[in-house]
């Protein structure tokens, strides 16, 4: 682990990151690293050590330009770290997901209540839904499936992402939800 | 512990879920849900195994077992912060990645979780390594892999 978290280290820099990208593509001289950016050669040099030390890239030690080379083991052990941990994730928004809808469709017999007012602890209400709100599609976005990775707070925020699947088959998900639902559209 | 803008080295998951804040945010503490879904696809996490003390010291363990060979991966986190029913924070003290789950009231019905996870040392998120990012980390994988399939 330490050599991922060196090696994540190494890559929370836009200049490295900009350096692997580039090496990604083919060796390069430090001389050739260094032109896109507006860097001195001993800055570019001081990246490349960061990226050396962390065995994500190598530089020959004989020839006369030491041209360097990316090493693609270590770049990969980072970045299969990231696909699995994306992975891990998503898969558990799957079956929480499931989870949530089985303990919310088949509640305890203490807590059915199927005709009556709302459960305790605001469990999603199995009453009867009203029509206006099944019958406009445009107004219901229910959750689940919005899986995301977000660069940015609004983007993560943004329940656009959510896909609308459940409302019509479920008619019943959220009476609760159409209240703000209503809010939401009003011009 | 406001929210900031993410930086390289931070990962966000979010989704949607069709439930209200208060019962998502118990799946997240209680044992007894917490087996259903820890475990990703293949992978169960079963009860016993499972050690939630929901308060700021207290520990977050699971142990993540493959069905297919029964090989172990256990987690041990101990959390930071427990804001009842929003907020989650728990930092794994082997590796020091802190997780920290957000929970959003929609609209009574609905809860969006946010999960952003801080996986490098906190040497690397320094304000001159949050300046100017473009790109989380995640997306630069993303990015590098279709470089790889074009060589």
């Amino acid at each position: 682990m330490d050599l991922l978290d060196a090696t994540f280290t190494a890559l929370a820099d836009p200049t490295r990151r900009a350096i692997v990208t580039r090496l990604a593509q083919g060796d390069a001289t430090v001389n050739e690293l260094a032109a896109p950016f507006d860097m001195t050669l001993p800055g570019i040099s001081k990246h490349l050590k960061v990226l050396e030390r962390c065995g994500l890239i190598s530089r020959t030690r004989h020839a006369q330009f030491r041209p360097c080379h990316l090493e693609r083991q270590a770049l990969d052990a980072a970045m299969s770290w990231i696909e699995e941990n994306r992975r891990i994730w998503e898969q558990r928004f799957d079956k929480l997901d499931a989870h949530l809808r089985d303990i919310q469709r088949a509640p305890a017999p203490a807590e059915t209540a199927s005709q009556g007012p709302p459960p305790p602890e605001g469990l999603a209400s199995q009453g009867p839904s009203s029509p206006e709100d099944a019958a406009s599609p445009g107004t219901t976005f229910s959750g689940g499936g919005g899986f995301s990775e977000a660069a940015s707070p609004e983007e993560a925020a943004s329940p656009e992402g959510a896909a609308s699947r459940g409302a019509a088959s479920r008619g019943a998900a959220s009476q609760q939800g159409a209240v703000s639902r209503r809010k939401r559209n009003d011009p | 512990m406001s929210d900031q803008p993410p930086g390289a080295g931070e990962l966000i998951y979010t989704r949607v879920f069709d439930a209200p804040r208060e019962l998502v945010f118990r799946c997240m503490i209680e044992p007894e849900h917490l087996t259903h879904f820890w475990g990703p696809a293949g992978v169960s996490a079963p009860l016993e195994s499972i050690k939630v003390d929901a308060r700021p010291g207290g520990v977050f363990e699971t142990v993540m077992v493959s069905d297919a060979d029964g090989s172990q991966y256990p987690t041990r986190a101990v959390f930071v912060e427990v804001v009842e029913p929003e907020r989650l924070v728990w930092t794994e003290p082997g590796t020091g990645m802190t997780t920290t789950s957000t929970f959003s009231d929609l609209d009574g019905a609905r809860t969006e979780v946010r999960i952003r996870q801080t996986n490098v040392p906190e040497a690397a998120r320094s304000p001159e390594a949050r300046a100017g990012f473009a790109t989380s980390l995640d997306r630069f994988a993303a990015y590098l892999a279709t470089l790889a399939s074009d060589v």
